[in-house]
C-alpha cells in the first residue's frame, strides 16, 4: 500500500523507471564523464559540436540529478558561460585585429591612434562579422568546458566524491566534508531562528533584529561543533597512528619532492623552449615520488568505509561514454581534422563532422545508463523508502 | 613582398602589392592564401600557400602542424621586413596586420626556427633583399646600399658588408654573398670566441637589428642553405578557384540534434516540476 502511495506521490514516470532501483551513481564516474567531455570540447572550435555538447550536458542534468542544493547550481554555470561570450565579443570589438579583403563590417567605433612602438594593439575601429564570429565561438568553447564541470558539481555528491581521497589526505577530506556541511546548516539554522520570531510576539527591526538572529544562531553553530567533535572523537578520529618520526619525515620530503618536480615538469612542458628532460621526465618523476609518499603515509591511517559506493556496471557505462567523446576527438582519426576548427574567414558554414558528433551524442547515453536519482519524498530526509525493501541514506551524509 | 617555401624544397615565391593598408592584405593582394589558427584567428599566419607552388597547398600541412594554437618557435613563418634601401632583413616588430607596407619595401616570410629576439635559427632568411628587388622597381634612393643604421663598435670583420654588386642578378648572387661573409665569421669565432659570444648576447637584447649581420648564429642546415642559395625566384599566380561558402545542411542537421536534446532536458524539467 505504502509503495502505491510512493510512486503516485514521489515517483516521475519515465525518470523513475519501475524497474531500477535508484541510487546515487559513484561521484567518479560522473567525473570521468565531465572531463571526458572537456577534452572533447577543447579539441574543436566546431560550434556545431560546442552547441550540441552543451546541450548533452543539459539533457543529462535535467535527467539524472538529485533535489540537493549542490545540484540545482547548474543554470548557474550556464550563466557564466553566457557572461564569458560576452566579455570575449567586447574584447574583440573594443581590440580589434584589423580588418582583411572582404569582411563584412557590422559597425564602426571610434579609433584611437596608437603610437608606433604600440603598433601590436588597436583600439576600437570597425568591427567585423568575422572577427565577432570567431570570438563567439572560442567564448563557446571556454563557456562550455565550464558547463562541464557544473554538469559533474550538479550530478555528483561532492562529499561523497571526497571519500576517494587517499589515505594521505584522509584528514584534509573531512575537513573539506565539514566545512561544505557548514553553509547549508548556517542557513537553516537561520531560516528556523526568523520561524521562531514571526511565531512570537514583538518585531523588532534593523540592528536589533540582527542581535536577535545572530546570537541563537552563533549559540547554534557552537553547540553543534562540540557535538561533531565529541562524535569525532568516539569513533577514533586525530589519532596518530604508528607512525614514527622518521616516516612522517620521509612522507614529507616524498611529497616535497614530488610536487617540485610536477611544477618544474608542467613548467617545461608549457614553455616549450626549455629543455626537453624537464618536462615529460620530470612530470614522470614526480608524479611517482608523489604517489610514493602518499602510499607511506596512508599506511598509518586505516578507514573503514560505511556503505561504500558500488561500482558496477551503469559507472562504467557513464564513464565510458565520457571517455569515447575524448578519445574520438583527441586522436583525430577517421575524420577531417579541419572540421574542428573551421575557419571564418571568408564566410562560410561549419561542417558537421559525423564522428566527432556521433561521439559527442554518446555522452548522453548517461542519462539513460545512469540509475535514477534518490529522490526525497514530502520535504523530509531520512525516510525510509520501499522500493525493493532498502533504506534510503540521508543524502547530506558524508 | 616575397614567401620562401625552402623548407619544403620550394622557390621564393615574389609578388607585389601597390598602397596596401597592411602587410596582410599586401600578402593576400599579391595572390598568397593564409591561414590563421585557431587560438588566435587569421591574423596570426600560421599556413601560406600559392598557386606558383604545388598548386597552391597551404604550408605547413595541416599533418605538420595542425594550427589549433599558436605554433612554436621552432617551426612558424616569421616576419621580415627590408625598408627602401636597405640591403638586409630585420625581424619585424609588429605582426603583419600593424605593418604598413611603404613604397619600395619589401617584405619576407621565412618557414623555419628563431630565437625570441628573432635573431638566429633556421627561420632567418640566408639570402640579401637585393636578391628580390625588381630592378625597374627601385626607389630613386636606392644608389648605394646603406651600411647598418645601428651606431656600433663596427670591429668585427661581419659588419664590412661589401655591397652585392647588383640588385636584380641571378639567384647565384645569394649564393656567393653568404659564404663571403660566412667565411670570415668561422675565423673570427676560433679567433675572438668569446668577444663573438657577447656580441651575439648584446644583438639577443635589441631584436630590431637587421638579420644579416648575424652569420654568427648556430650551424646553418646544409640542406636549407643549399636550397636557399640557388632557390629560384619564381612570380606569384593569383589563387584560381574561389572558396564556396558551403552547404548550410550541416548547420541545420547540427541545431536540430542539439534542439531535440534541449527540448528533452525542457521536457524532463517541466514533469520533475509538476510532480513534485
Amino acid at each position: 500500500m505504502r509503495h502505491a502511495t510512493l510512486s503516485v506521490r514521489g515517483r516521475v514516470p519515465g525518470i523513475h523507471d519501475s524497474r531500477r532501483v535508484p541510487r546515487a551513481l559513484h561521484p567518479v564516474a560522473w567525473w570521468i564523464w565531465a572531463l571526458g567531455l572537456v577534452i572533447a570540447v577543447n579539441r574543436t572550435t566546431n560550434p556545431l559540436l560546442l552547441i550540441l555538447a552543451l546541450s548533452v550536458l543539459g539533457f543529462v542534468v535535467a535527467n539524472r540529478r538529485t533535489d540537493a542544493p549542490w545540484a540545482r547550481a547548474f543554470k548557474y554555470y550556464l550563466m557564466v558561460a553566457l557572461f564569458i561570450i560576452a566579455a570575449r565579443i567586447v574584447f574583440q570589438s573594443v581590440f580589434t585585429a584589423g580588418l582583411e579583403s572582404g569582411d563584412h563590417v557590422l559597425f564602426e567605433l571610434p579609433h584611437i591612434r596608437t603610437p608606433r612602438w604600440y603598433a601590436g594593439v588597436q583600439i576600437g575601429g570597425p568591427v567585423s562579422l568575422e572577427a565577432t564570429l570567431s570570438a563567439t565561438v572560442d567564448g563557446l568553447r571556454l563557456g562550455t568546458m565550464i558547463c562541464c564541470i557544473g554538469a559533474a558539481n550538479a550530478l555528483a555528491n561532492p562529499k561523497r566524491a571526497l571519500r576517494v581521497l587517499p589515505g594521505a589526505l584522509y584528514e584534509l577530506g573531512m575537513a573539506v566534508v565539514v566545512s561544505i556541511s557548514l553553509a547549508p546548516q548556517l542557513i537553516e539554522s537561520v531560516q528556523r531562528v526568523a520561524r521562531a520570531r514571526r511565531l512570537r510576539a514583538g518585531q523588532r527591526r534593523g540592528f536589533r533584529a540582527l542581535r536577535s538572529i545572530a546570537i541563537p544562531v552563533l549559540a547554534d553553530a557552537l553547540e553543534r561543533s562540540v557535538l561533531l567533535a565529541a562524535a569525532m572523537d568516539s569513533r577514533g578520529y586525530g589519532r596518530t597512528g604508528p607512525a614514527t618520526r622518521a616516516t612522517r619525515r620521509l612522507t614529507a620530503t616524498l611529497l616535497l619532492a614530488g610536487m617540485v618536480g610536477v611544477c618544474a615538469g608542467c613548467y617545461g612542458l608549457l614553455n616549450g623552449s626549455g629543455p626537453r628532460l624537464l618536462a615529460t621526465p620530470a612530470i614522470l618523476a614526480g608524479a611517482v615520488l608523489c604517489s610514493a609518499g602518499l602510499a607511506l603515509g596512508g599506511r598509518r591511517v586505516r578507514r573503514t568505509h560505511y556503505r561504500p559506493d558500488p561500482w558496477r556496471a551503469p559507472e562504467w557505462i557513464v564513464a565510458g561514454c565520457g571517455l569515447i567523446s575524448a578519445v574520438t576527438l583527441y586522436f583525430t582519426s577517421g575524420y577531417n581534422a579541419a572540421d574542428l576548427n573551421p575557419s571564418f574567414s571568408p564566410l562560410r558554414f561549419p561542417a558537421l563532422p559525423a564522428l566527432p558528433a556521433v561521439a559527442i551524442l554518446i555522452a548522453a547515453a548517461a542519462a539513460f545508463a545512469a540509475p535514477p536519482p534518490r529522490r526525497r519524498v514530502s520535504g523530509s530526509v531520512g525516510v525510509p523508502d520501499a522500493a525493493g525493501g532498502r533504506i534510503a541514506r540521508p543524502e547530506v551524509s558524508a | 613582398m616575397a614567401v620562401d617555401f625552402a623548407h619544403w624544397g620550394g622557390p621564393i615565391v615574389r609578388g607585389c602589392g601597390i598602397d596596401q593598408p597592411s602587410g596582410y592584405a599586401l600578402l593576400h593582394a599579391a595572390g598568397f592564401t593564409t591561414a590563421g589558427d585557431a587560438h588566435d584567428g587569421a591574423a596570426f599566419i600560421c599556413r601560406v600557400g600559392n598557386q606558383a607552388f604545388h598548386d597552391g597547398i597551404v604550408y605547413p600541412t595541416s599533418s605538420e602542424d595542425p594550427c589549433t594554437v599558436t605554433p612554436s618557435t621552432s617551426a612558424y613563418w616569421s616576419y621580415w621586413l627590408a625598408p627602401a634601401g636597405q640591403n638586409s632583413w630585420t625581424y619585424s616588430p609588429v605582426g603583419p596586420m600593424g605593418d604598413v607596407p611603404k613604397p619600395g619595401e619589401v617584405e619576407l616570410w621565412t618557414f623555419g626556427a628563431t630565437d625570441i629576439g628573432g635573431t638566429g635559427g633556421s627561420g632567418v632568411p640566408r639570402f640579401p633583399p637585393s636578391t628580390l628587388r625588381a630592378a625597374n622597381a627601385a626607389p630613386p634612393t636606392h644608389t648605394t646600399p646603406t651600411r647598418s643604421t645601428t651606431p656600433t663598435r663596427s670591429t668585427t670583420p661581419t659588419r664590412s658588408t661589401n655591397p652585392i654588386p647588383s640588385a636584380t642578378t641571378r639567384a647565384t648572387t645569394t649564393t656567393t654573398a653568404t659564404r663571403a661573409v660566412s667565411a670570415p665569421v668561422r675565423r673570427m669565432r676560433t679567433a675572438h670566441r668569446s668577444a663573438a659570444e657577447r656580441r651575439v648576447a648584446s644583438e639577443r637584447r635589441q631584436p630590431r637589428r637587421p638579420a644579416r649581420k648575424r652569420p654568427a648564429a648556430p650551424a646553418p642546415d646544409r640542406r636549407r642553405h643549399g636550397a636557399a642559395g640557388s632557390a629560384p625566384v619564381v612570380a606569384a599566380q593569383p589563387t584560381s578557384e574561389r572558396t564556396s561558402s558551403g552547404s548550410a545542411g550541416p548547420l541545420v542537421i547540427g541545431l536540430c540534434l542539439a534542439l531535440a536534446l534541449a527540448a528533452g532536458a525542457v521536457w524532463t524539467m517541466w514533469r520533475r516540476r509538476r510532480y513534485e
